[in-house]
């Protein structure tokens, strides 16, 4: 044991007072008569000098203890783009009021796809709904899941750790017409919920290329007689998309993120904000 | 705005240093970080001043950090519910025999300690603030910063001295004395 006192023990209050000032002393915060002062007792005290060196030591190792990764400012947030926004609105006012027309036009014409949900889109909001309550934090080690097997259906599960969302859960379901589902769910640390919703129902109609969905914050695709849809609450837009530009392409080639792809990711979610949840 | 960018990019490690000590966790430092800047930018006036546009930007990740604490309600009892006398339980001053002090054991014992000791530690020790900044950004006296950081500092010493932490280079050494 070292010979100094110890304030557990044996309150001091001179000592604390020494401790404070040694304390400042290594940060250069004592004014020019007290630093001259400590700086005699250091040179006196051998105490003192070892206390201050483990001062010295313990600032220098704190100082290199934390590496920073590479982090940069966003470019755009989506406060700068509504400001964006609304300068070239208040530019183009008049030519805006002569499209008005046109505009309500194009608004009230009925959307391209057909808005009633089809029992496919339910099945999988659903999920999404139920999985998202699952409670957080993440657990770190979660599992890392790429194929599962639920009765015979063996879809592949993409990995969305490039996006910084992981698999919190899955389960297999029945489908519509008894098709065999399986719901993965991922979440962020910052609250995101996204489930992939895997459906060997034929996927009839539904076109390889990724689509985004009529009636809900998700994106659909089909690989083989597999539908794919991703979903998605309160997630950033253009993250989303890049969300699921990385699934859509992970499903069909079965491989890890690619370098391009991750680098989208990592800019995406940089410059989103969190979910809103 | 190409500016402010500049100007948030150059403080990036240390924002990311202040966050991690609170933390505890790299991803959420991370976001921390990234949730800074994004407000940051969003932000339409910011103080023109560069120690008081330093102190703006540390205090909204301070401010963020404290939304977070309160929406988790973990074990730790939330920064801005916390006051000096939670820290009086701790030494004045280190207790034990003087530790092997290294970047590693450091970091380990810093992660021991309360969020308010953890703090001071980051601003002035990671971050690397003056006392008069640390006290702006807390917003309380200087005094306060000095003697936060002196008891932040024991604790941060007994905390490494009880860490069973060595590093190779030191393991020898005390296997030999054993």
């Amino acid at each position: 044991m070292t010979d100094r006192p110890s304030s557990h023990n044996a309150p001091n209050d001179a000592d604390a007072a020494r401790w404070r000032r040694l304390s400042a002393f290594v940060d250069g915060e004592l004014g020019a008569r007290e630093a001259a002062e400590t700086a005699q007792q250091i040179a006196d005290d051998p105490n003192a000098a070892r206390e201050a060196a483990q001062l010295a030591s313990a600032k220098e190792a704190l100082g290199q203890a934390i590496a920073a990764p590479a982090l940069s400012v966003p470019s755009a947030t989506p406060g700068l783009r509504r400001r964006a926004r609304l300068r070239r609105w208040a530019a183009g006012l008049g030519a805006l009021a002569a499209s008005a027309a046109v505009a309500v036009g194009l608004t009230l014409a009925p959307p391209a796809e057909a808005p009633a949900s089809p029992d496919w889109a339910q099945a999988a909001a659903a999920q999404h709904a139920e999985l998202s309550r699952l409670p957080q934090p993440i657990d770190a080690a979660a599992p890392r899941l790429e194929r599962t097997t639920i009765a015979g259906f063996a879809p592949f599960v993409p990995s969305l750790e490039a996006a910084r969302l992981r698999i919190l859960a899955h389960i297999g379901f029945d489908g519509p017409d008894g098709a065999p589902g399986l719901a993965v769910h991922y979440r962020g640390a910052r609250g995101c919920r996204v489930t992939l919703i895997a459906l060997r129902d034929g996927a009839k109609g539904v076109s390889e290329a990724l689509s985004p969905l009529a009636h809900a914050q998700g994106y659909i695709w089909r690989v083989g007689a597999v539908r794919y849809q991703l979903l998605a609450s309160g997630m950033d837009k253009r993250r989303f998309a890049a969300v699921a530009q990385a699934a859509h392409e992970a499903s069909r080639l079965h491989q890890p993120t690619p370098a391009d792809t991750r680098l989208r990711l990592a800019q995406a979610r940089a410059e989103s904000q969190p979910c809103r949840v | 705005m190409g500016d402010r960018r500049g100007e948030l990019q150059a403080y990036a490690t240390r924002l990311y240093g202040y966050a991690y000590a609170l933390t505890r966790d790299a991803a959420d430092a991370e976001d921390l970080v990234q949730d800074t800047f994004v407000r940051a930018m969003d932000a339409r006036r910011v103080p023109p001043e560069a120690s008081a546009f330093r102190a703006w930007l540390f205090r909204i990740l301070r401010n963020r950090f404290i939304d977070l604490q309160r929406s988790r309600r973990r074990e730790e009892t939330p920064l801005d519910e916390m006051s000096d006398a939670d820290d009086y339980g701790a030494a004045d001053r280190p207790t034990g025999e003087p530790p092997v002090i290294t970047a590693l054991t450091v970091r380990f014992g810093l992660m021991k300690l309360t969020p308010r000791q953890r703090e001071i530690l980051a601003l002035v020790d990671v971050a690397g603030f003056s006392y008069a900044e640390a006290a702006q950004i807390l917003e309380v006296p200087p005094g306060t910063v000095m003697s936060r950081l002196a008891r932040a500092r024991a604790a941060l010493l007994d905390a490494v001295g009880e860490s069973n932490i060595i590093p190779l280079a030191h393991r020898g050494r005390r296997d030999r004395r054993a």
